[in-house]
Order: C-alpha cells, then sequence, then structure tokens
C-alpha cells in the first residue's frame, strides 16, 4: 500500500501514526469511564470550554497546549461542582460552559492577529502537524492517567458504580468524582491535538461503546476500547492519506461505521438467542 | 449506653422547613430485629440515610453503635431500597460484592478479602452466580448480592430499606428466613411497608409517621394499623 511507503519516508506520518496511538490510549482509558457513567455532555462541556484557554494562550503569548490544558481542568472542576451540588439545573449550566468556552475562544482568536487558520484545526484537529514536543507531552499524559487509573481503580469503580455505598465506606466520592472528570480533561486535550474539538466526543465515546458490548469488566472495557483505538485511528490515518480526505473526519467515520456493525450485529445475535429460547421451551411444552 | 445499637433521642429532621421527623425517640439494644414500618413518606428512608450519617438531623441526639454515626457507618452493612447503580454495568457479582471490603482511599482486594466476600456469598446462596454480570440477575438474586455485599463488611447491624420491594412474596420470605438468621449474630433493623408480613418475623416494629410509635409484635392490633396508615393495611398492600 501506498500508505506504508509513505510511512517510511515521511516522519510527519510517523508522528501522526505515534499520535493516534497514544490518543487511542487515552480514550480507551478514560472513554470507558464516560461511557459507563453516561457522561460524554460533560466530557462535550469540557472539550468546548478548551477553547476558551486556547484563544486565550494564543492572545496572550503562551503555548495554546498550555492554555487547553488549564481551561480543561478549570472546567472540569466546575462541572464537577454543579453535578455534585446543583443537579437540578446540571445540563443548563454544562450547555452554558460550553457556549460560554467557545465564545471566549472564538473572541481572543478574533482580537489575536493572523490566527484565524488555526481556529479550524482546534475545531476539526490536524494529526498531520502534530510536532515532536506534543508526542512527549501525550506521552507523559497518557502514563499519569494510567498510573492514576490502575492504583485508584477500586476506588474509581465503587464512586462510579454506587456513590451511597462508596460514602458508606470510607471512600471520598467528591475527590474521586472530580480526579475522574479532570482525567477525562486532560484526555480531551490530548485528543484536539489529532481529531479535533468538534469530533473529540466520537473518539471519547465510540470505542468504549464498542466495547462494552462484547466484554463485561471495567479493566478489559479499557484493554479492548485501547485496541479497537488503536485500528480506528491507525486504519483512519491509512485511508485518509490515500485518499487525501481530513484525517478526524475519516477517523471519527470509522469508529461509527464500526460501532454501528456491532450494534447491528449484537441486536441480531440477541434475537436469535431470544428465538432460540422460545422454540426450546416450545419443545418442552410439547414433550409434557 | 454501650448495650444500645441505636440510641436516637428526641431528633427531628426537616428538607427545607418541611418537616419529615418530628421528635423521634428510638432505643434498640445489641441483637434485636426491628422492622421500620408506615406509610409513603413517612420519613423510613430519612430516618435510615440519618443512622448511617449521610443526612444530618436538624435536632435532637443520635449514638449509633455508641459512636458517632459517621464513625459507626463502617461497621453496617446496608442494604439500599433501590440500587442506586445501573443494571448494565460492566460489574461481576463477586466484584459488586467485594465493594464491601473497601475502605478509605488506598488499597485494593486481598486473598482475605475474597476469602470474607466469598463465604458472604455462600451465606446468601449467590456463590453459584458469582462470576455472573448483575444485568443478568433475577430481583431476588440481586437482593440477596446485596445482602453479601452488606454481609462483606463484616457488620455488626444490619441496615435494610424495603429489600423485598421489587420481588416476590415466594423469594421475600427466603429473604426474610436469612435476615433472621443473620439476626443470632447482628443486630437487624429492616424498613418496610408492609407491617403484616413483618410481624411474622420481627421481635418488635416501630411505626413511623412523622413521629414515632413502638409495638411489640404480638401486641398490634386493627386499629393500630388503621390509625397509623388511616385505611385498612391490606389496601394499602393491594396499592402496589
Amino acid at each position: 500500500m501506498e500508505f506504508i511507503e509513505a510511512l517510511m519516508h515521511y516522519d510527519f506520518l510517523q508522528r501522526a501514526l505515534i499520535a493516534g496511538l497514544l490518543a487511542a490510549v487515552g480514550c480507551g482509558l478514560i472513554g470507558t469511564w464516560v461511557v459507563v457513567k453516561r457522561i460524554s455532555f460533560v466530557a462535550g462541556g469540557i472539550a468546548h470550554a478548551v477553547l476558551g484557554g486556547m484563544g486565550a494562550a494564543l492572545f496572550f503569548g503562551f503555548a495554546p497546549i498550555a492554555g487547553a490544558l488549564v481551561a480543561a481542568i478549570v472546567s472540569a472542576l466546575l462541572i464537577g461542582v454543579i453535578s455534585l451540588h446543583w443537579q437540578e439545573r446540571e445540563d443548563t449550566l454544562i450547555s452554558a460552559i460550553w457556549a460560554i468556552g467557545m465564545a471566549i475562544g472564538i473572541l481572543f482568536m478574533a482580537a489575536t492577529p493572523g490566527y484565524q487558520v488555526d481556529l479550524i484545526s482546534y475545531l476539526f484537529g490536524n494529526i498531520l502537524m502534530v510536532s515532536s514536543s506534543h508526542i512527549w507531552i501525550m506521552m507523559v499524559l497518557d502514563l499519569i492517567l494510567a498510573v492514576i487509573l490502575f492504583v485508584f481503580h477500586r476506588q474509581f469503580e465503587i464512586v462510579i458504580f454506587d456513590e451511597e455505598f462508596a460514602l458508606l465506606r470510607g471512600v471520598p466520592v467528591t475527590f474521586f468524582y472530580l480526579l475522574l472528570l479532570c482525567l477525562i480533561a486532560v484526555t480531551v486535550v490530548l485528543l484536539i491535538q489529532v481529531v479535533g474539538l468538534i469530533l473529540v466526543i466520537a473518539l471519547l465515546t465510540l470505542p468504549a461503546a464498542i466495547a462494552g458490548q462484547f466484554v463485561h469488566s471495567l479493566s478489559k472495557m479499557m484493554i479492548a476500547a485501547t485496541l479497537i483505538g488503536v485500528v480506528v485511528s491507525t486504519s483512519g490515518l491509512a485511508l485518509s492519506y490515500e485518499t487525501d480526505l481530513p484525517t478526524g473526519a475519516i477517523i471519527t467515520l470509522i469508529a461509527a461505521v464500526f460501532y454501528l456493525c456491532a450494534s447491528v450485529g449484537m441486536a441480531y445475535r440477541n434475537r436469535r438467542r431470544k428465538l432460540q429460547a422460545v422454540n426450546m421451551s416450545g419443545v418442552n411444552h410439547d414433550a409434557s | 449506653m454501650s448495650d444500645l445499637a441505636v440510641d436516637i433521642h428526641d431528633l427531628s429532621f426537616s428538607y427545607d422547613q418541611v418537616p419529615v421527623l418530628e421528635h423521634v425517640s428510638l432505643q434498640i439494644a445489641h441483637g434485636e430485629f426491628v422492622g421500620l414500618v408506615g406509610p409513603n413518606g413517612g420519613g423510613k428512608s430519612t430516618l435510615i440515610r440519618i443512622i448511617l450519617g449521610l443526612l444530618q438531623a436538624s435536632s435532637g441526639t443520635l449514638r449509633v453503635l455508641g459512636k458517632h454515626p459517621r464513625k459507626a457507618r463502617r461497621n453496617i452493612g446496608y442494604v439500599p431500597q433501590y440500587p442506586a447503580f445501573e443494571r448494565d454495568f460492566p460489574i461481576s457479582v463477586e466484584q459488586l460484592v467485594l465493594m464491601g471490603r473497601l475502605n478509605g482511599i488506598w488499597g485494593g482486594y486481598h486473598a482475605h478479602d475474597r476469602e470474607i466476600a466469598l463465604q458472604a456469598m455462600r451465606e446468601t446462596e449467590v456463590s453459584a452466580l458469582k462470576r455472573r454480570t448483575i444485568g443478568t440477575l433475577s430481583g431476588g438474586q440481586l437482593q440477596r448480592v446485596l445482602v453479601a455485599r452488606a454481609l462483606a463488611c463484616e457488620p455488626r447491624m444490619l441496615l435494610l430499606d424495603e429489600p423485598t420491594s421489587n420481588i416476590d412474596q415466594r423469594v421475600e420470605s427466603e429473604i426474610f428466613d436469612l435476615l433472621k438468621q443473620l439476626n443470632q449474630r447482628m443486630t437487624v433493623i429492616v424498613v418496610s411497608h408492609d407491617i403484616a408480613f413483618i410481624s411474622a418475623y420481627v421481635k418488635r416494629v416501630a411505626c413511623l409517621s412523622g413521629t414515632l410509635v413502638c409495638h411489640e409484635t404480638d401486641a398490634i392490633s386493627g386499629d393500630d394499623i388503621r390509625d397509623l396508615y388511616g385505611e385498612d393495611v391490606r389496601q394499602v398492600h393491594h396499592g402496589h
């Protein structure tokens, strides 16, 4: 294939491939928790608030990724406190943060001369422009994610599964919930490099949702989601190179097609099982 | 003092100015099997949550196992009314029961914890289900698993909030037989709206309808029940 040959020659493609793999690790590890806890809307709010941080960083002359990280953590903590204390207003307030983040980002970028091009690349991502320093940052962030999730796996599990029981066992629910949202925030920043702001939710939720159809424990789901993310991002990169189409969009659509196939396949299997069970019970009735 | 599992004195609680519990006093000795009954909205679950230290009483005093409720709650096995979790959560029965072994910020599960969890599953007769995911369990099986999780805490007292509200009557009797057996070594407090059913098992019922009245189970008359519910209890029961 043309892509494999090109991969040997162009280091921007090699970096893109590595960035895709690192993003797959992050989205597999954290996406599992997002899917199981059903908080992709929260992740969306964090992702869009990130734009505000990036805009501000550009305007004041800092590295955009630093601004993105700060904005992501701040909005994660804000959303966490809201969902813990004002649950009845949660969706309104998250929507507000979502919109305000974008508005701030657009204003700052408009006020910064010559950066209009960057807005598009943040919205849709440009994996082909990933620099080697980005790769290092992604590697460190992945490592931090993996270590924290490994050390506190049981605590996260009980807090996400049953908050009340976690409290009774002396597990600090607020602390672990906010920590999880911060980890989501960090992952969102990782993924923005690869697929961009708008498609972050796809890569965060689809691989884990596919994995959740086949495996039934959190640790297996994290591993399976990571592997699915690796396949999706690599094949997406190859396909977009061959067809000269935007990489983030291709990666997202491949994930969506996998998800659709898995869902339809599972529904078909469940229906067959049900039919078999009905037939079996019919046979038993005849026999008796 | 130390021979009381629960010592509540003149306790009141209100949600946003609306009084839920008023001047409730209740003493439960170690080893008792007490039923907490009353109409919906009578404050049963609220009282349970106060005993667990999940809610703070507006006034009055409360000691649980001779301690402040927040300090006592790790020694209490709690079985919630409606499980707060999603039934499709990817977790096995064994992992769920093991949650009773968690303690504080640090740590996973050791061989010792698995042994205790297994023992709890044997006692509630769910050890054969330990590899099953919770989504595949029936209502009665899930309830037994939740009791096993409470037992895995190695509790001195069991608190159950309507443990049989989602399951049929035959399984309900099985669960109460199990509770009676567990009562031989620990205090058991069980919330129910079905006074007629639980009187056959518990030694004492506390009737909660804003305020508290206690009865020995053999002394309950139809009048008491009508006073509490304002109608015949059978009608209350059939309302579900």
